[in-house]
């Protein structure tokens, strides 16, 4: 689908402007379309000496010329389709049908629940047929902190019954490192879109289909004292990051699968809240725990609301602290002889005496399935989901019968008399988008007078083109 | 034939059924008479009759020298299937008018966004579908049309279109009112609150501005074009200080959960905010939820907070209906069109 990206498309390049307008705008400094959109009309008039009625009229006429036609459904191509197995039936099918394209998800839990098994997983999987579940796809694995696990892909991929290596080949999987969210967003947003450009002129190389992010907290692991100022920075980085996801993901049909870290759940003292008011700590346990009634509340996701708010799947991976023997039905297959010796794993061989180490895969929330949670382990081969624990939670269904029964009116504000000690815990607190009450906010260090000699510094020694290129360049092919 | 004049909230249960009694069955009925005349004729405050007469001089509506049963072959109501949002909204989504849904991660925004879909759908009406982060896809579009003969039609009837950006989304703005063809009933925009993310650093003025200008193009669309708007939203967390001001982390006492884009884009008048919260009243961990996801809508009438409690159903442990409408009417028997004789 086009779609008209109105923030890169320059105002010389435009037809319906005349030359006039043209140098007009530039001289005030408006280089592209979307510093003609961001701008009030009286903005522009008084910079370029254009009189208003005039730059409105070139305003509706830019939109016009970049409007991008709206289809109909019948003549739009299929998307969010495609699937990818998980490699495990019952997992696909919680899952809606298994890691659906076009989307952004994230998978998160403590260290050891299985983030990467799974992300390794589905590296492999991307790449099978449809007819074992894949969609012929490549995989994009993007580290932060770690190295990937090739050892571990490689075990998986001997192993599970699904995979073989006249399938899956490591050359489908590439691989960069991103240590900062600076490098981060230009591989987002240069080296991905000429790396599937490039690809797609290449009628032999399969499409990307998969990006795993591994794990997006590292890059925002601080040891400084938490301020608002670095949760604005934070949520302001984060939402860069999702807007530049969720274009890849929709534009060229890919999954976004993401890993994250989860905090230890913090036992807050709230306020008393307004009855008009939505307790923001009462509502995170609902989105980010994963509160299926087993244990798992102890943990809770990350990055607060701004991350949560940009995903279309949340799925939370929790060590329950369980084992249990299994029955013979409930083990996956056990693992061929023909394993060589060489490979080294973290995952003890499955052992018919041992009770195994029981994890829970619980859906806090998707655009795709409802809400379940299910019991699984992790074997050599990956990700087993336990055969018949799966539990749908939430019933959306269940909406609507309420009654009323009275009602009260109350002022907003000013009713608590006592002032309570609140821990607010630093990572729940994202930026606050509020126009009403941005002009009360105290200035925080960035509006600071100052600060223009930054600007000026950075206009001087801005870093030359060439620096890119010889990142692009040195990127493994 | 008085739902003419149903469709007007601000009028109170008991105005209406004098409206009824007395004859009034459509707007042109009331043309001839005034205030004063009227307040005498159906006993009532001179004020409630001025706030009829200034309702029954809404802009835009089709002739209404018929009435409604033989005038319009269109619905002018919408009820979806969640009999507490149709409650909230004094007995459904009324043509022309701009409601906004938003909620935190996993509340079913877009599930009922999708509802109303179907019902304009399902009455042949064309739709205009905007996705900003992936939440709809086509995929889930087919899937919840695919079963339903009543809406055959869909894959004919619905405008389908990505974008993510906030220069993408002024375009789409900029363009919409050329968009909107004879058979549009309902514009979705799934959600609004995303575009914004792409330029964080947005000065307020601008922000500001911009919001301004979506405001003018939705209120255009809904009074000339009779269109619908439904638009999903994110929130956002709020400091306030234990006086209520604004605080920040540093200060901040208690953190709660806004609709990120404030109200300056809704029109005036003919807008609702709808906010879904899984009901979390009660903190505790023996209790165990099923989830019940209820509805929370809020009114806001002059800056005060309106509050409805509903009592509590089987499976949620209790609800909040808060509703608030930026109708700028000040009667206040506006509460009684959701007293007792409301029952679900």
């Amino acid at each position: 689908m086009e779609q008209c990206h109105g923030y890169t498309v320059l105002l010389s390049s435009l037809s319906s402007l005349t030359a006039d307008e043209k140098s007009d705008l530039e001289r005030g400094g408006y280089k592209d379309v979307s510093d003609l959109l961001l701008n009030s009309p009286r903005d522009i008039s008084r910079t370029t000496r254009i009189p208003p009625q005039e730059i409105i009229r070139i305003l509706e006429a830019v939109c016009r010329e970049c409007a991008s036609p709206i289809h109909k459904m019948k003549d739009l191509p299929l998307e969010g389709e495609e699937k990818i197995t998980t490699g495990d039936a019952e997992l696909d099918s919680m899952l809606g049908g298994g890691i659906r394209t076009g989307m952004l998800w994230e998978v998160v839990g403590e260290s050891a629940a299985g983030k990467t098994q799974f992300a390794l997983q589905l590296s492999l999987f991307v790449q099978l047929p449809s007819r074992l579940g894949g969609i012929l796809g490549s995989a994009f694995y993007l580290t932060v902190a770690s190295q990937l696990q090739t050892t571990r892909m490689d075990q998986i991929l001997n192993t599970h019954p699904l995979l073989s290596p006249s399938l899956c080949s490591f050359e489908n999987i590439q691989h960069t490192t991103v240590p900062t969210i600076d490098k981060l967003i230009f591989v987002l947003s240069k080296s991905l879109p000429q790396y599937i450009s490039a690809n797609a002129q290449n009628p032999s190389q399969k499409p990307l289909k998969l990006i795993v992010i591994d794990a997006i907290a590292e890059l925002f692991h601080t040891t400084n004292k938490t301020t608002t100022q670095f949760l604005v920075e934070r949520s302001r980085r984060l939402s860069e990051i999702a807007i530049l996801l969720h274009a890849l993901a929709s534009k060229h049909q890919i999954a976004v699968l993401v890993l994250n870290e989860v905090s230890d759940t913090i036992d807050r003292n709230t306020a008393p809240l307004e009855s008009a008011q939505i307790g923001y700590s009462e509502q995170f346990r609902w989105f980010g725990r994963a509160e299926s009634g087993l244990g798992e509340g102890r943990k809770e996701a990350t990055l607060g609301l701004v991350w949560s708010n940009q995903l279309n799947a949340r799925i939370f991976l929790s060590r329950t602290g369980r084992r249990r023997y299994l029955e013979e039905s409930e083990r996956p297959r056990k693992i061929p002889e023909s394993i060589p010796a060489t490979v080294t794993s973290p995952i003890h061989p499955i052992s018919e005496d041992q009770p195994l180490l029981i994890r829970r895969l619980t859906v806090v929330f998707s655009s795709v399935c409802d809400p379940a949670s299910c019991d699984y382990i992790v074997t050599a081969e990956g990700i087993s989901v336990i055969p018949g624990s799966v539990v749908p939670l939430a019933a959306r269904s269940a909406v609507g019968v309420v009654s009323a029964s009275a009602h009260a009116s109350m002022a907003p504000r000013g009713d608590l008399d006592q002032t309570q000690n609140v821990q607010v815990a630093p990572l729940d607190i994202d930026y606050v988008v509020d126009s009403n009450d941005v002009a009360s906010r105290p200035g925080t260090p960035e509006n600071e007078p100052g600060d223009d000699g930054w600007d000026d510094f950075w206009e001087q020694n801005a870093l030359p083109e060439s620096v890119f290129e010889e990142v692009v360049n040195a990127m493994p092919s | 034939m008085s739902k003419n004049l149903l469709f007007h909230s601000t009028l109170s249960t008991s105005t209406q059924m004098a409206l009824m009694r007395a004859g009034y069955e459509t707007i042109d009925d009331l043309s001839s008479t005034s205030a004063e005349a009227l307040s005498k004729e159906l006993g009532i405050d001179i004020s409630d009759s001025q706030a009829i007469i200034t309702a029954s001089q809404r802009p835009a509506r089709p002739p209404m020298s018929q009435s409604i049963a033989s005038l319009i072959s269109r619905s002018q109501n919408f009820v979806c299937i969640y009999a507490a949002v149709n409650a909230v909204l004094a007995g459904g989504l009324r043509r022309g008018c701009i409601l906004e849904i938003s909620g935190p991660p996993g509340s079913f925004k877009e599930t009922l966004a999708l509802d109303y879909m179907r019902l304009f759908i399902e009455a042949n009406e064309e739709v205009i579908f905007v996705d900003t982060q992936n939440m709809t896809s086509l995929a889930t579009i087919k899937k919840t049309f695919r079963t339903s003969p009543a809406a055959a039609d869909y894959q004919d009837l619905i405008h389908y279109t990505h974008l993510h950006t906030l220069p993408d989304l002024m375009i789409f703005i900029h363009n919409l009112l050329s968009k909107i063809q004879e058979k549009t009933g309902l514009l979705v925009l799934n959600s609004i609150s995303f575009p914004f993310l792409s330029h964080p650093d947005l000065q307020p003025s601008k922000r500001t501005a911009l919001l301004e200008t979506i405001r003018q193009v939705l209120l255009q669309a809904s009074e000339s074009k009779n269109l619908t708007i439904i638009v999903t939203s994110q929130m956002s967390t709020k400091l306030l200080n234990a006086d209520g001001s604004p605080g920040n982390f540093e200060t901040g006492a208690k953190a709660v959960m806004v609709p990120q884009l404030g109200s300056t884009y809704l029109p005036g008048g003919r807008s609702y905010r709808l906010v879904i919260v899984p009901d979390s009243r009660t903190t505790g961990w023996d209790k165990v939820h099923s989830d019940g996801i209820l509805l929370t809508s809020v009114t806001e009438w002059f800056g005060f907070f309106h509050l409805l409690y509903a009592s509590q159903g089987k499976s949620f442990l209790g609800a909040n209906i808060i509703f608030q409408t930026s109708e700028h009417n000040g009667s206040s028997t506006f509460f009684n069109l959701l007293g007792p004789e409301v029952r679900l």
